[in-house]
């Protein structure tokens, strides 16, 4: 009997304890394709949405936390801080094209919504937005243009009536998904929204497009030397979000590693316990011409066969649990927060692959000391054995 | 040294704020809870019975007011968020006199950095709006409640 075959008899010999033990491995390979996937979906969503800032520098007010960076580009609440004269101070400057955004926020049946005031048709152009419904509101008037998802999530139609800060607005357009943190805002005209949330005509942060890509710097400098506010690249921004995000994910894909290292003890237990079961076959293996390198090989390929089809299922039904599960988590606070419901994004092959390759090594690794253990019983010893 | 630590704590409590939220979605009380710059952006949209978690970031000597304030502001920017952050003053005197709008409470007050869940609603009195407050739960446990 060659070295595999006897491998796959002894696997299946016991299947609860191969179905146990494969399980084990199972779920840690799965929790980490799921919990890879969200961080992953995390880092796409982030990248894509400070692409669609459309923004080559952001102005902030300065002192500003970490907090309130993200918040750039999730559309959330933020604070008032850049006056009226600077603002105008920033557009005054050559080759500057300013966004202005006030992020604020209400609510809709006690569900708090972000609410951002812009200047309506120039965001929508300089964003290149798509109306599915109805029009853009005008500067000056009481209209909504809804994003995408919050539309739906409320029914919300041109038409349709809201009260924001005790102020009845209508709904005038509804835009086409953009598959940003846009689709879960309620757009309404800057000078509306200066007025209406008594604001004294400041504004959260700019967004700053620049006629030359390569004078960036320039530009910066310009624009700090004519308002009190700091400038950041939209680069720089997406690194500082990153960096919180990526912390997020390497937390998620060390929990997601500790389950596999669990289910390795999982495997050293079923295996030593293999070599107690089996003392009696060893010992006449090694009575008819085996080697101590064969009885070790035999064991340690019992071992990586636990990670091989361990691993092979646990990314499928890793895959499978994403497509399920990472759209529910993302439906969380945190995540909203930082990139809208839909984070979910497979990690690459070249991860699957090297999840695989993972697998295998832990449980091979864990099959080392039951296979030495094996390798050493006396013949003699091992056929006594009862 | 005890700012580094500070601001080393306040990172933690970030991270550890953010994967708890990731990894406890629905789980426990609160769920339905908005926060405190939800409710200062427009206290009026909220209409009956409110849950708002946040911060304690004061209380006043006489033991009349308690400030709360985001959690997720406090939890990047410390006790003092920038400038335009939600913050709420909550009139609740626990020493047997009316509140703002009427309620005598009776418990403790909280202490300044408590998490705390506040369960109310939106009032508009002659004064200008306030939040009643209907109780308040520090750590699922009521701290102080309308009588």
């Amino acid at each position: 009997m060659n070295d595999y075959r006897l491998v796959l008899r002894n696997l299946f010999g016991s299947r609860s304890r191969f179905a146990l033990t494969l399980t084990g491995i199972t779920v840690g390979i799965t929790a980490l394709v799921v919990m890879m996937s969200l961080g992953g979906g995390l880092r796409a969503q982030i990248e894509r949405q400070a692409t669609d800032l459309g923004a080559n520098l952001i102005v902030t007010p300065k002192g500003w936390c970490a907090y309130e960076q993200v918040k750039v580009l999730s559309g959330n609440q933020l604070p008032d801080a850049i006056p009226p004269d600077e603002v105008a101070a920033i557009e005054a400057i050559d080759g500057v094209t300013v966004l202005p955004y006030l992020t604020v926020g209400s609510a809709i049946d006690n569900e708090p919504v972000p609410v951002t005031g812009v200047r309506v048709a120039e965001t929508v152009a300089a964003k290149r937005w798509s109306v599915a419904e109805g029009e853009i509101p005008a500067a000056g008037e009481h209209g909504v243009l809804a994003g995408a998802a919050i539309a739906e999530s409320f029914a919300l139609a041109p038409g349709d009536s809201l009260t924001l800060r005790g102020t009845p607005f209508t709904v005038r357009g509804v835009m086409a998904s953009t598959g940003t943190g846009d689709d879960g805002v309620l757009f309404i005209p800057l000078d509306v929204a200066q007025e209406v949330y008594e604001t004294s005509g400041r504004v959260s942060f700019l967004a700053v497009s620049v006629a030359d890509l390569s004078a960036v710097d320039l530009y910066a400098q310009r624009i700090t030397d004519a308002a009190n506010v700091a400038v950041i690249s939209d680069r720089q921004l997406l690194a500082s979000v990153l960096s919180v995000v990526d912390s997020v994910g390497t937390t998620l894909t060390v929990i997601a590693a500790v389950a596999v290292l669990t289910a390795a003890f999982g495997i050293i237990n079923t295996m030593l316990m293999a070599t107690l079961e089996r003392r009696r076959e060893i010992g006449i293996l090694k009575s008819l011409g085996s080697t101590n390198a064969r009885v070790f090989r035999v064991f340690m390929l019992e071992a990586a066969a636990y990670g091989v089809i361990g691993g092979v299922v646990g990314l499928v039904v890793g895959t499978a649990a994403s497509h399920i599960i990472t759209p529910l988590i993302a439906a969380n606070e945190f995540t909203a927060f930082v990139g809208g419901a839909r984070v979910s994004a497979l990690p690459p092959l070249s991860d699957m692959l090297a999840i695989l390759i993972g697998a295998v090594a832990v449980s091979t690794a864990s099959g080392l000391y039951p296979a030495w253990r094996a390798a050493r019983l006396a013949p003699v010893e091992a056929i006594s054995y009862e | 040294m005890s700012t580094v630590l500070t601001r080393a704590t306040r990172v933690i409590a970030v991270a550890a704020s953010a994967v708890a939220l990731i990894l406890t979605i629905g789980c426990g009380g609160g769920a339905d809870a908005i926060g405190v710059n939800a409710l200062a952006a427009d206290p009026m949209a909220f209409s009956g019975t409110v849950t708002v978690k946040g911060v304690v970031q004061d209380v006043d000597a006489a033991g009349q007011f308690v400030v709360i304030i985001d959690e997720d502001e406090y939890a990047t920017c410390g006790l003092y968020p920038c400038a335009g952050a939600g913050i709420v003053p909550l009139h609740v005197p626990v020493d047997g006199s009316s509140s703002s709008a009427g309620t005598v409470y009776s418990g403790s007050m909280p202490n300044i950095e408590d998490f705390v869940v506040v369960v109310g609603e939106v009032k508009s009195l002659p004064q200008g709006l306030v939040f009643d407050v209907h109780r308040m739960e520090r750590g699922g446990a009521t701290l102080l409640a309308r009588q």
